[in-house]
């Protein structure tokens, strides 16, 4: 009798849940929106940051710190919402995506960072396609003299020994232990995915 | 349905990495980015299949619209961490002229690799050669009579240097 009365009330609960929601189905979408409302701000206040900032190179750190903060402000903003019940959590039954839409928010970050750290940088197909796009009929020749010109190995050489990933010395370049662990990140990699070296 | 959304986005990806990494071994580089991509188009139809499967057998109840907004922002997070997953480790991996110098010293072992040395075994030839054999074989560019020619203007790099691009503009240098 009692457990019927329980799965009767369990029912209603539900189809009551239901109603709601559907009077409101905007509020399933408000967390969403709010992650990525919070995700372009922290976009914003970064390329505020480089505007004004004088230190030189990517400022991929000062990006994490940001979104760092406005996680937090994702999870205050959450939990707020849940303590004043500004959107009635009660309608939303499993929803709304407060977890999914958090995910979302972290996701994002690393696809705004290699589009970021892209402006600073040059790759070799890039400077190819900009090559034959500007030259029309380029050949193999005239693409290598392109690719010299922009010292790609001599450079990253030199960004690595900056970064403290490799050292020069006596005319030989030598890793450094976080050039190491780089490396056999790589060797894993390079097993699991079965192919050859890149590059 | 919050926590089903986001599984459901994981598992996507999850069978999308079991698929390429069994089916990339023995890829050339020449099919390598037109096979990526309909790799990463092929797999994020899959959360709207997979969300069907678990509607239709009513695993949770809630009404269709939740299942919809589900499935759409399951196949949002596929999308992203396919998108992570393919620009910052299988790219780098795949195409970083860093990461190849960091594995051709390592080679080496303790006592390090010359200019030379390293020059000889990966050089600018070297570079210009696995880019060229991979943007003709995407289609990116054409080959005729031994001379270099742009071929789909709307690339993958392009739509990636228009995004680029703009966020310069705003940064300002």
């Amino acid at each position: 009798m009692i457990l019927c009365n329980r799965k009767k009330l369990h029912a209603l609960q539900i189809s009551l849940e239901i109603k709601v929601y559907n009077q409101d189905p905007n509020n399933a979408m408000a967390y969403v929106f709010f992650a990525l409302l919070l995700f372009c701000a922290s976009v914003m206040v970064h390329i505020f940051f480089c505007r004004k900032t004088t230190r030189p190179g990517l400022q991929a750190r000062a990006y994490i710190f940001i979104a760092m903060i406005f996680m937090g402000v994702y999870i205050a903003g959450v939990y707020a919402a849940g303590q004043g019940m500004l959107l009635d959590p009660h309608s939303l039954w499993g929803l709304p995506f407060k977890i999914t839409s958090g995910v979302i928010f972290i996701l994002l970050g690393p696809v705004y960072l290699m589009f970021y750290a892209l402006t600073q940088l040059m790759s070799p197909s890039k400077k190819i396609l900009m090559s034959i796009g500007r030259g029309g009929n380029l050949s193999r020749a005239d693409i290598l003299a392109r690719i010299e010109e922009e010292d790609f190995i001599g450079t990253r050489l030199r960004d690595l020994c900056v970064s403290g990933c490799a050292r020069h010395t006596k005319d030989r370049y030598i890793l450094n232990p976080s050039g190491q662990k780089i490396a056999t990140a790589l060797t894993i990699m390079q097993r699991v995915l079965g192919r050859d070296m890149g590059g | 349905m919050d926590l089903l959304a986001a599984g459901v986005g994981f598992v996507s990806f999850g069978i999308f990495f079991i698929i390429h990494v069994i089916t990339f071994r023995w890829l050339q580089p020449e099919k390598l980015l037109r096979s990526l991509r309909v790799c990463v188009l092929a797999v994020v139809a899959l959360p709207l299949v997979l969300t069907g499967i678990l509607f239709v057998n009513k695993v949770m109840d809630a009404p269709l619209l939740a299942w919809v907004l589900a499935s759409l922002l399951a196949l949002l997070i596929t999308g992203l961490v396919s998108l992570v997953y393919v620009l910052c480790v299988f790219g780098p991996y795949e195409t970083s002229v860093r990461m190849r110098l960091v594995r051709e010293i390592e080679r080496r072992g303790p006592e390090g690799i010359s200019l030379q040395d390293l020059l000889r075994r990966y050089s600018s030839e070297t570079i210009m050669n696995v880019r060229l054999r991979r943007l003709i074989g995407s289609g990116d560019i054409i080959e005729e009579n031994g001379l270099y020619r742009s071929g789909s203007k709307k690339n993958f790099l392009f739509f990636i240097d228009i995004i680029a691009g703009m966020i310069k503009k705003w940064i300002g240098r």
